[in-house]
């Protein structure tokens, strides 16, 4: 703006009415507006449906199952793009996807209609005890999406996460604490440690059991060799 | 100088975020009220209030980014001038008394000095039409680009460039038929006595 080649005069005059006005101080806010500043988001769909799209999300949770083990990853992969899908819709702050083993996803208000009473009940129970079910594997495998988010190093981070949205209320309320301390909420913390306690477990015991069943049919392969040898030699002493 | 609005606290408001409402009250009530206070606005903090009120409530229907915001914002605050000068008639002598009633805790010599000084500019900028005003105060008070001033006043940004240099053409015009002593000034910056 300021290339503009200007006499001594006319830059004093310029100088002054930008001292005069430009450094005016933001006038105290009223009481209208001190309503508007302590308002928060409400959870609910209605409001959530106006947030923006975010396009970007599904790639992080692309990125997140690919470090799982490949029979969880299988199932949830499915789920965390229609997951992603739901957080574009602007979905995500006012309601929880759960992911079911079956690559089915089931919605918190739709579970009773999915026909399948095991599901719904693993879904509602989930739902009330706020991401510290330790039952079904659908859990499980949320639990360990957790330990996968990455802490937000910006507020711009912050606002595209949206894992904790459920464990701290609402997303706005995660983001506002976050613009606020520059650190994620105790209860974003609080979810991390609790699905890092219950993901070492499980997942450690899936990784075991693909690992057994690796080591188990390497085993049958040595035996069946073993034994196969030994038929040949039989086989050459009779010959 | 306005403050940047980041993209996350405009999308956080325009869910209803009330953190968000506050953070971008912050970064342009201020440039807003001084670019209503350099038009000769009665009460510049009232019309303040009165544009981010507006602005808010219809926050949610906004589309664009936090420059759109800027522009956007400014818009609401230049229509109100504009609707402003159809009825507004300026008595700076008036004003200096007015001020110290409707001045809570400021001393009311000091707040009559600043008027005068705001008087002794505002006279300078009267002496611009008010198109060439308009550009001049939103380019070097509210500190908008050349094409947030166009969106801003609905021009295109070859016509604020021209309002801009017809502007300071005319400022450095009116400077030189005033006597040298009115314009040569160290750190202080009151116009003195024409």
């Amino acid at each position: 703006m300021h290339e503009l080649d200007l006499d001594p005069g006319t830059s004093t005059f310029l100088s002054d009415v930008k001292a005069a006005y430009a450094a005016t101080p933001a006038p105290p806010a009223g009481p209208a507006l001190q309503e508007l500043f302590g308002q928060v988001v409400a959870a609910s769909p209605s409001t959530a449906h106006s947030a923006p799209t975010t396009p970007r999300r599904p790639f992080i949770f692309l990125d997140i199952f690919k470090t799982l083990p490949s029979k969880i990853s299988a199932g949830a992969l499915g789920a965390a793009i229609a997951l992603a899908g739901m957080g574009a819709a602007g979905a995500l702050p006012g309601s929880m996807m759960l992911i079911s083993n079956d690559d089915e996803v089931v919605l918190e208000e739709s579970a009773p209609e999915s026909g399948d009473t095991e599901e719904v009940e693993e879904v509602e129970a989930a739902e009330v005890e706020n991401d510290e079910a330790e039952d079904s594997e659908s859990d499980k495998v949320e639990v360990t999406d957790l330990t996968q988010v990455l802490v937000p190093t910006s507020q711009s981070e912050a606002a595209k996460t949206h894992a904790f949205d459920e464990a701290c209320g609402n997303h706005g309320k995660y983001v506002s604490y976050y613009a606020h301390h520059g650190e994620e909420p105790p209860c974003a913390t609080d979810a991390r440690a609790a699905a890092a306690g219950e993901g070492s477990g499980d997942g450690g015991d899936a990784g075991a059991e693909a690992k057994a069943d690796d080591e188990a049919s390497a085993k049958n392969k040595g035996q069946a060799k073993k034994s196969e040898s030994k038929a040949q030699k039989g086989n050459r002493g009779r010959k | 100088m306005a403050l940047p609005v980041h993209s996350d606290a405009l999308a956080a408001a325009q869910v209803g975020a009330g953190w968000a409402f506050e953070r971008i009250y912050d970064a342009l009530a201020g440039p807003v009220a001084g670019y209503l206070r350099s038009q000769g606005v009665a009460d510049p903090d009232g019309d303040t209030h009165d544009v981010f009120i507006g602005v808010f409530k219809r926050l949610s229907q906004f589309e664009g980014g936090p420059d759109q915001l800027r522009s956007w914002v400014f818009t609401i605050a230049h229509n109100r001038i504009i609707d402003g000068r159809r009825f507004a008639s300026r008595r700076p002598a008036e004003r200096l008394v007015d001020i110290c009633p409707e001045t809570p805790t400021a001393d009311c010599a000091d707040a009559a000095m600043d008027a005068l000084a705001d008087d002794q500019l505002r006279r300078q900028l009267d002496l611009l039409s008010p198109d060439q005003r308009d550009v001049l105060l939103l380019r070097f008070v509210a500190d908008l680009s050349l094409e947030e001033a166009a969106a801003t006043t609905g021009r295109t940004v070859g016509a604020v460039k021209a309002l801009q240099h017809r502007a300071l053409a005319s400022v450095r015009r009116s400077l030189s038929e005033i006597l040298p002593e009115a314009v040569s000034r160290g750190t202080d910056h009151t116009l003195t006595e024409v």
